[in-house]
């Protein structure tokens, strides 16, 4: 069988007059494509040392960056995504972490500190088209992402060709969702967020083409544009996104969607109820992955007959992808059975070896258990789950979402669902914080919206509830704050809520 | 007080920044500090003060500040 670098090299040429991407309301062919990944290889063999591993690429939208990224993996190199507008002490942290001593910027001029910057826009025409390439898979990594560390440095997640090997394999095996070269795809999110692997990688892999979003276009606005004007047929957003235009379903009628993806946030049936309305002739599905475990793992695919499984409104992560061998543990790292909620776990060929040079962290995270007759290194997600008996992944939330308010334990996802209830399907979340003055436990509850009085609120929760699941605290916000990857960003909350001066 | 001074008012608001330094001809995401975020916010806090609701069309033609008072005067009337 092929390995996707190889697939990879084989779509260029096959697909050469076909359109690869849409930037800008530009479009440009493999063949265009295929020209500066050239380029950029030539370069790469004449200024960059062969020992030079991994490769800094300020993350821009236009088609220099897309070659980027091919050209690195055809000369066996890996690419450390750094986002154009980051502030020069976190590219700076992220650089010297890893070592990295090239960086490719199609913006050219940004030069900062003694490293060697290579403009990609502005490379002279390849003397050849290289026909060599490296194709094979090994520990060889393909790609290094950074989670924004709260405290401290961000952590490196090192992720290999075998891995994202593993992923796409596992991905196209046994799965509804089979793209063409007629398939006209969103690409809407960062290349620092792994979604975007997914994205052009699928896309690529097909033939079909990818269609980016500006910058100094507002996300979620122009998505819409795009699949309307474009008449997109595969489009994978966080479930925010689907939030935000939820106002406006009326007006959306998206007939030539054929995949609708979610992922990155818990998914609510009754906001996929509507959803599906927009997008009549979708297959919508939900997908779960945390980045150490290379994008993507389980899938569930929404019913639109409504018998769809869901924990408090939540639909599942669904079934278990490929070769990933997925566990649900106690606290003691002993392994349950169906219907038992625990930490989701993971082992197999998608999950990385480790944090970049961090010990401390990887004892924490990855431990060794013996399942099937095995001895495998599992990663500890943080994410609560069961599973049922035809294997379907129940998510529940985080397991440091499930908090202890005056010694019970509280299902934050609980109270949300029966807050949604007498909000009418306002955007909510309940999250709980640490009241710094005595150091208690504060159960609090955000709402997206205009302030209103929380007495009828409350009265309901009594109503549903034991007293400790009542909020003691609650926020308005116009709008939610989100983190750079569109999720609903609950550390912020949870910050404004510490900060609020208590009337 | 006119439609474009009182959205520009409004809208320094959200962004935080004096009004003076709010160019209505440059496309808003060219402002700073005018990003998915803030958009959002200011979109939400244009509806409440005027009354009116933007469809999503309408939002997406939006280039700069003075179609956007155009655009409210439209619904407006």
């Amino acid at each position: 069988m092929k390995t996707i670098f190889e697939r990879l090299h084989h779509s260029l040429s096959e697909h050469r007059h076909r359109n690869a991407c849409c930037i800008k309301e530009t479009f440009y062919t493999y063949g265009q494509l295929s020209v500066e990944v050239n380029k950029i290889r030539q370069c790469l063999r004449k200024e960059v040392p062969a020992d030079d591993q991994y490769v800094g690429l300020i993350g821009n939208d236009d088609v220099q960056t897309y070659a980027a990224v091919l050209a690195l993996w055809f000369e066996g190199k890996a690419f450390v995504p750094i986002r154009p507008n980051t502030a020069e002490d976190r590219k700076i942290s992220i650089i010297e972490q890893i070592g990295i001593r090239s960086i490719l910027d199609s913006r050219g001029q940004s030069t900062f500190g003694n490293y060697n910057w290579i403009n990609t826009a502005n490379l002279p025409e390849a003397d050849t088209e290289f026909s060599d390439f490296e194709g094979g898979l090994s520990d060889d990594l393909a790609y290094i992402l950074f989670t924004s560390g709260t405290t401290g440095k961000p952590k490196g997640i090192p992720v290999s060709r075998s891995n994202i090997n593993a992923f796409i394999k596992a991905f196209e095996t046994d799965n509804p969702i089979q793209l063409n070269e007629e398939d006209r795809c969103l690409q809407m999110f960062e290349f620092t967020f792994d979604m975007s692997v997914m994205c052009y990688l699928l896309s690529f892999l097909a033939g079909a083409c990818i269609y980016t979003i500006p910058e100094g276009k507002i996300k979620s606005n122009y998505i819409f544009e795009l699949l309307e004007k474009y008449r997109l047929t595969y489009s994978a957003v966080v479930p925010s996104v689907i939030h935000f235009l939820r106002k406006y379903f009326d007006e959306i009628h998206c007939p030539d969607l054929r995949y609708s993806i979610l992922a990155g946030e818990p998914l609510h049936e009754s906001v996929m109820k509507e959803w599906a309305v927009c997008a009549p002739n979708a297959l919508i599905t939900n997908l779960y992955g945390p980045t150490e475990n290379t994008v993507i793992c389980t899938q569930y695919d929404y019913k639109r007959t409504g018998d769809n499984k869901a924990y408090h409104d939540v639909l599942p992560v669904g079934r278990v992808l490929g070769d990933n061998d997925i566990i649900i543990v106690d606290k003691e790292n002993n392994i349950l059975p169906p219907h038992q909620e625990g930490e989701l776990c993971i082992a197999g060929p998608q999950l990385i070896e480790g944090y970049w040079k961090n010990e401390e962290k990887n004892k924490y995270a990855f431990f060794d258990l013996e399942h099937e007759g095995q001895i495998k290194k599992f990663y500890r997600t943080g994410d609560l789950c069961y599973y049922d008996e035809d294997g379907d992944y129940m998510y529940i939330g985080r397991v440091d979402f499930q908090v202890k308010i005056r010694g019970f334990r509280v299902e934050l996802a609980e109270v949300e669902v029966h807050a949604k209830h007498v909000l009418k399907g306002s955007n909510l979340v309940a999250l709980a914080y640490t009241e710094p003055k005595n150091n208690v436990t504060v159960l609090a509850m955000a709402i997206e919206g205009k302030a209103t009085d929380t007495a009828p609120i409350d009265a309901y929760l009594q109503s549903q509830l034991p007293d400790y699941m009542i909020p003691s605290d609650y926020i308005f916000y116009n709008n939610f704050p989100l983190s750079v990857n569109g999720k609903i960003d609950r550390k912020k909350i949870a910050k404004d809520l510490v900060g609020k001066v208590k009337m | 007080m006119n439609t474009l001074t009182q959205l520009k008012t409004l809208i320094a608001g959200e962004l935080k920044k004096p009004a003076e330094e709010l160019d209505e001809n440059i496309e808003v995401g060219n402002i700073s500090g005018w990003d998915s975020m803030t958009h959002i916010a200011i979109i939400t806090a244009i509806e409440e003060q005027f009354d009116i609701k933007f469809k999503l069309r309408e939002i997406n033609n939006i280039t700069n500040i003075i179609s956007i008072a155009e655009l409210v005067e439209k619904k407006q009337s």
